[in-house]
């Protein structure tokens, strides 16, 4: 082995298992490329946030620059004091506080600003401030338009009208959709009907199809509930199949129909239908209501029951899942939005569901 | 050998060929200097101390919420699912105020992932019913048709296995997440009692347990101020059947409580900390 | 140079039975990664088992390629070269084969118990505490063999190829011991002995490293004696060596923060890693440069021999990843990268191109002159690198295109500051861009069978003696 017999051959004189090196300089642009790294992270280092340091140290060397060059126990970074970001409007400015900026040397027309931090330092968060602070400002021009209308007003001014549909697309799709799908039909499930999320674009509603319900409904959620057997204890199966016959075949068709006070105006001479009916009107109505037409058409908007004088179903309608309804029961529950979601964007989706194909003006009465 | 020593011997002064011919020599150089990087940037962390007020809220999990944890944890579902919002303007849009250190201050381990095959779910706690979580979890694409995410209805199947609860609380209170003696001896009247299994005969004294307010950590006693009323326990069949605690109490429970801990103020940006803790800004 | 002679002092049966075995790995980790990558484009392919469920495979794929596939490159090309570059045997058998075999049942261990669920949830650390403590007996075992071995060359210097084991081993040994902390709750669950924001930095510092050293300072260190061995060229430059070997040492265990940018991790660590990230790139092309300018006088070499060729393109894989990864390891291009099929990008165009080509290079180098034997078939060879790199085109494309195409979605917003697409949006969006990786990871696995496939017939052949035997330059 002759590692120290360094031939004249562009080599090292090392060699292992026959492989040698040669003493070639690195390649110019690599070492220029190694010393800009290196040059590049030293500046990166002192603009931004980096060195962590003992409280004692920090203390040390803000007392002797008189600058705050440590923060909450590393360096600050000096973006800050390249005026790099800009300043907001904010209330919590004292005139002191200005003045101070001012004698620091900030530009006097960037101290409108909300915090000293923010001022002082890149941080992830005030980088943050600087990019919602710009999408608001795009926004700027329709939401303060839409905090002061109401969802009605917003839905009868067409420009405001799209801007809120195109604002609620992503809200609805990322919160509602996974339960109302993102066109808002709502979800069949036929293999376990009670667990169905309703249709919000037909014209059927269980707690009120015009906006101020449809706020109601988001903010504070809704439960309904539908007592086994209607919570009559007594019904027997028979009686089951025939109240399913009786909404299947007869209210929902049209071949019965009831009148406010409970009689069949229609369909009377049916003996099924006159026989259901009387097991209806003393169990079921409590909630359906003595004609039929659920909770929510006679002006009960909090009880959610079904309406069973049209062809729309909330769980679907074939006999077997109404006989299924009627001997399990029934609940659900739209989860509660007020709080996780402000009310300007509940009041936005509110357009959105009204604008979905079954919103109901305001009735008079209400 | 004058071409020897440009090219080999001693590089910008350091005589390299003694290094590289010294076993020893290069053997320390090389465990001394990987050892640097890591200790700059991992240590400072644990004793930086910081002044400002900490957030209150964050409390550790109840024992249900843990083993719904330990669920999370074994069937991979952070490798789809992040738990960590960053301060990004899409994603407040998107999924809430940005996460805090504080918020996984007691996750051992860290649950913040590394890969959105899934949405975050820092937040996802309180947005869905239980009903649409078992739903869901039972087949993803009966509600959210584009799904690509396993069906887990197998869960519902599993009762919940608590032979390893106790354990898990003492480690946990040995490694400092505040469970108190107390805690861990009640972990089974516990777990029943928030799945509503035990009709709420144990609810009162759950609550008592995991709504409080002083929690003592690495032996210093902390009570959140008398303003702050710490979130409510969710406590019911998350899984829509109170006769059994199964794997899917469990998981529900668990998803059920993330991200709700923390009261945020509409408009205020809390900052976070080095310590683990967070600050108002 | 060493003779024949030498040679039959080495021990080849240690290196032999790594290298068959990780061509077995590198079968089974993409069959397991073709699968996962299946189950995200048509889900119905997790088939309602949990434990073939994406949650509980995609570690099973992860370990057996890093630890299975990686780990026996490493241990086999290790002692291969180790042997090559100091002319002396391996010291310490029986502690070289207790690691490989320790690592083998860790394997087999983490075979079983990551389908059932049990896992740390720490990447690239799934398997449980005491899968943890074999693999770093292992290790150990490794390092005091390899240790052992170096300091039993018959040469005063220490081969470029082999610092960069060394840092391997003990940066590892350290990562490895630091992330795996915790305290047991049984065999089947433990506790990470950090939480939160301490627990995700020892990880990613684990994480990181693992790449910075497992999958680079090691591999690196493989290249370092393959392609000039392969080329029959020496070692462009000696000085780069020297300048990329300690750079990369210092600075690579740095930038673990990039992984966690714009988290509740404090702003101050992840600038550390964000600028260190920017520095780190030259270091890495040293090692690059050193290799490609190696082949200075032997680049026809590239179109009569697919070994070769499946390093230097390995070499370039080394070089487009390395120059991708700084560039996500700044603030601004993580803040769309990360989370997304980018990463996953990333890591394949290093995994496939990188690790894979360079480890299948060195293996089919490696079998020709241990058996002393041409390959069986050398058009499979060359087939098999077209199969392997067109697979690993598919696959990094299609990641890069859903990785931005994600990343962009996420954060659109609309000329009235609007967000445009809803995350379901994104997902639907994906399902082409996985067809297309599942198809590449195909081609990809059916290349690593090819190479099973040939080996295997390679060996018979020479048992059979049919074969045709290494020129006598090759033998050199
Ligand atoms: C977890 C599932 C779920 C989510 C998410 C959800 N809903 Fe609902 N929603 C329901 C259920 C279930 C009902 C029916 C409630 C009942 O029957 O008690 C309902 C009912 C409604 C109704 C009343 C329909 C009627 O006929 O009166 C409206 C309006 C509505 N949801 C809008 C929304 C909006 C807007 C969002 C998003 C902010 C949303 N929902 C999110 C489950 C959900
Ligand atoms: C305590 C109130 C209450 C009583 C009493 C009641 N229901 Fe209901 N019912 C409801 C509510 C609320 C719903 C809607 C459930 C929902 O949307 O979650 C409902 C839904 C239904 C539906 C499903 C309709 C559809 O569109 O799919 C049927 C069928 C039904 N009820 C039949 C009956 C019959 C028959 C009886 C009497 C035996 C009865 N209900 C008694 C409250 C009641
Ligand atoms: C293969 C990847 C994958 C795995 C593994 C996975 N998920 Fe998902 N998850 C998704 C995708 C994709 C979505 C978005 C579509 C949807 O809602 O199903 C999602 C959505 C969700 C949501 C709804 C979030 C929201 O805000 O809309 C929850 C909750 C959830 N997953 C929980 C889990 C849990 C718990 C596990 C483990 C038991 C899990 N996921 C495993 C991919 C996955
Ligand atoms: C200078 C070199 C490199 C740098 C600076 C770098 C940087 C990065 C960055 C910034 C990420 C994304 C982190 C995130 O957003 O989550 C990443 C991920 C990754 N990189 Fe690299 N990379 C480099 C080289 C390599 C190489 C050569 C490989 C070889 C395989 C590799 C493997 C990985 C892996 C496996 C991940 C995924 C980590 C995870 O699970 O999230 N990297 N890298
Ligand atoms: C047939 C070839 C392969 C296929 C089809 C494949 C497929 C996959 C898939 C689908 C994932 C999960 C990505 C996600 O969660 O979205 C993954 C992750 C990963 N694979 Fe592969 N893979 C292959 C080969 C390899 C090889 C050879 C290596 C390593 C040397 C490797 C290393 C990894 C790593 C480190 C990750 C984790 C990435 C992260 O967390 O960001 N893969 N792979
Ligand atoms: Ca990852
Ligand atoms: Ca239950
Ligand atoms: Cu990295």
């Amino acid at each position: 082995m002759s590692d120290h017999n360094a031939p004249n051959d562009g080599s090292t004189g090392h060699e292992w298992d026959g492989i040698r090196e040669l003493t070639n300089k690195p390649p110019t642009w690599w070492a220029w490329g190694f010393y800009a790294g290196l040059t590049f992270v030293t500046c990166y280092y002192i603009i931004y946030p980096s060195t962590p340091m003992n409280n004692k140290v920090q203390a040390f060397v803000n007392g002797i620059t008189g600058q705050e060059v440590f923060v909450h126990g590393h360096t600050k970074g000096i973006m800050g004091l390249l005026h790099i970001n800009d300043y907001y409007e904010g209330e919590n400015w004292t005139q002191a506080e200005i003045d101070n900026l001012k004698a620091k040397g900030y530009n006097e027309l960037k101290i409108k600003a909300g915090d000293r931090k923010y001022l002082d330092a890149w941080t992830a968060v005030n980088e943050m401030r600087d990019d919602v602070h710009e999408i608001e400002s795009v926004r700027a021009k329709y939401m303060e338009k839409v905090k002061t209308m109401t969802a009605d007003e917003i839905i009868a001014d067409d420009e405001m009208r799209q801007f809120v549909l195109g604002r609620t697309r992503v809200i609805f799709g990322d919160n509602c959709a996974a339960c109302h799908q993102s066109g808002g039909q709502g979800v069949l499930n036929k293999t376990d009907p009670g667990n169905s999320f309703p249709n919000l674009t037909d014209d059927d509603w269980l707690f009120g199809g015009w906006t101020d319900k449809i706020i109601e409904t988001i903010t504070d959620g809704r439960q309904a509930e539908m007592p086994a057997k209607g919570g009559n204890e007594d019904l027997t199966s028979a009686d089951i199949d025939k109240l399913a016959t009786f909404i299947h075949d007869g209210l929902s068709t049209g071949d019965a129909v009831l009148n406010d006070d409970g009689e069949l105006v229609k369909g009377a001479d049916n003996p099924t239908f006159a026989a259901a009916n009387e097991l209806f009107q003393e169990t079921c109505a409590a909630c359906h209501s003595a004609n039929g037409k659920g909770a929510n058409l006679n002006g009960d908007y909090d009880t959610g029951s079904a309406n069973f004088t049209d062809t729309i179903w909330r769980f679907g309608g074939s006999l077997a899942t109404i006989k299924q309804t009627i001997t399990e029961g029934r609940k659900s529950e739209m989860p509660t939005w007020g709080g996780r979601l402000d009310p300007t964007t509940i009041k936005m989706l509110a357009v959105r569901v009204h604008e979905f194909g079954g919103g109901q003006p305001k009735p008079a009465d209400e | 050998m004058s071409e020897y020593k440009k090219g080999g011997g001693m590089i910008r002064g350091i005589p390299h060929d003694t290094i590289e011919s010294n076993l020893p020599i290069l053997a320390v150089f090389v465990a001394i200097l990987v050892a640097v990087g890591g200790i700059v940037e991992i240590v400072p962390a644990f004793y930086l101390e910081d002044a400002e007020p900490k957030v209150e809220g964050v409390r550790p999990l109840t024992p249900l919420e843990l083993e719904g944890f330990a669920i999370f944890r074994r069937e991979g579902c952070f490798l789809c699912h992040a738990q960590m919002i960053r301060p990004f303007r899409d994603e407040k849009e998107r999924y809430g105020h940005f996460s805090l250190a504080a918020e996984s201050q007691f996750d051992h381990n860290y649950a913040w992932g590394s890969k959105r095959t899934g949405p975050d779910l820092a937040r996802v706690g309180g947005k869905y019913t239980d009903d649409w979580h078992i739903q869901h979890l039972r087949y993803p694409r009966s509600v959210v048709p584009e799904s690509v995410m396993p069906n887990f209805f197998f869960l519902e199947e599993h009762p919940l296995d608590t032979s390893r609860t106790k354990r898990r609380m003492e480690v946990l209170a040995s490694m400092n997440v505040p469970y108190s003696a107390d805690d861990i001896a009640n972990y089974e009247a516990d777990i029943k009692a928030q799945a509503g299994v035990d009709d709420g005969e144990g609810e009162d004294a759950l609550r008592a347990r995991y709504e409080r307010k002083t929690w003592e950590i690495d032996g210093v006693v902390t009570t959140w101020s008398d303003s702050f009323e710490p979130t409510p326990l969710d406590v019911r069949a998350f899984d829509g059947d109170a006769s059994d605690v199964t794997e899917m109490d469990a998981l529900i429970a668990y998803l059920q409580q993330l991200g709700t801990h923390i009261h945020f103020e509409e408009g205020v940006d809390y900052y976070h900390d080095k310590f683990g803790h967070a600050y108002r800004e | 140079m060493s003779s024949i002679a030498e040679k039959d002092e080495y021990n080849y049966d240690i290196v032999k039975f790594c290298v068959i075995t990780g061509i077995m790995m590198g079968v089974v980790g993409t069959a397991v990664g073709t699968w996962i990558a299946s189950e995200l484009a048509f889900p119905f392919l997790n088939f309602d088992t949990a434990e073939i469920s994406f949650g509980r495979l995609r570690p099973v794929h992860t370990n057996t390629v890093i630890f299975g596939f990686g780990g026996f490159l490493l241990y086999g090309a290790g002692f291969y070269m180790v042997q090559h570059a100091t002319h002396a045997r391996v010291a310490f058998e029986k502690i070289a084969w207790t690691a490989v075999f320790l690592w083998l049942f860790s394997v087999f261990a983490f075979w079983i118990t990551l389908p059932m669920g049990m896992t740390q949830s720490k990447e690239y650390h799934e398997p449980e505490w005491w899968i943890d403590i074999m693999m770093a007996t292992s290790w150990t075992c490794m390092t005091i063999s390899y240790l052992g071995t170096i300091a039993r060359r018959k040469m005063s210097h220490i081969y470029v190829g082999l610092w960069f084991f060394m840092t391997m081993l003990f940066m590892v040994t350290y990562i490895f011991v630091f992330n795996g902390m915790c305290i047991p709750v049984d065999f089947t669950f433990s506790y990470s002995a950090y939480a939160g924001i301490h627990d995700a930095m020892t990880q990613w510092w684990w994480g990181h490293n693992a790449v910075g050293f497992f999958l680079t300072a090691g591999f690196i260190g493989v290249m370092y004696y393959f392609v000039p061995k392969h080329a029959n060229r020496p070692i462009y430059s000696y000085r780069l060596s020297v300048l990329h070997f300690w750079s990369l040492t210092f600075l690579y265990v740095w930038v673990g923060a990039h992984h966690l940018h714009y988290t509740a991790i404090p702003d101050w660590t992840l600038s550390l890693g964000a600028g260190m990230s920017i520095a780190l790139i030259f270091p890495s092309w040293g090692g690059m440069i050193n290799g490609m300018m190696t082949m200075s006088g032997a680049w026809d070499k590239i179109r009569t021999d697919p070994i070769m060729r499946f390093m230097v393109v390995a070499l370039a894989f080394y070089g487009m990843s390395t120059f991708e990864g700084p560039l996500m390891g700044t603030k601004s291009v993580n803040a769309l990268s990360h989370y997304t099929d980018w990463t996953v990008g990333h890591v394949h165009s290093g995994a496939l191109g990188w690790n894979a080509m360079i480890s299948i290079g060195a293996m089919y180098h490696m079998i020709t002159r241990m058996w002393n034997t041409e390959m069986w078939s050398a058009k499979l060879v060359n087939i098999h690198f077209w199969v392997h790199l067109t697979g690993a085109i598919f696959y990094i494309t299609a990641m890069w295109g859903s990785g931005v195409l994600q990343g962009l979605m996420w954060r659109a917003f609309d000329e009235y500051g609007n967000l445009v697409y809803t995350f379901a949006d994104s997902v639907a969006a994906m399902h082409p861009f996985y067809a297309l990786r599942a198809t590449g990871g195909f081609l990809v696995f059916c290349g690593f069978c090819i190479m099973l496939f040939n080996t295997l017939k390679t060996v018979s052949a020479v048992k059979a003696g049919t074969n045709v035997t290494l020129t006598a330059e090759a033998q050199a």
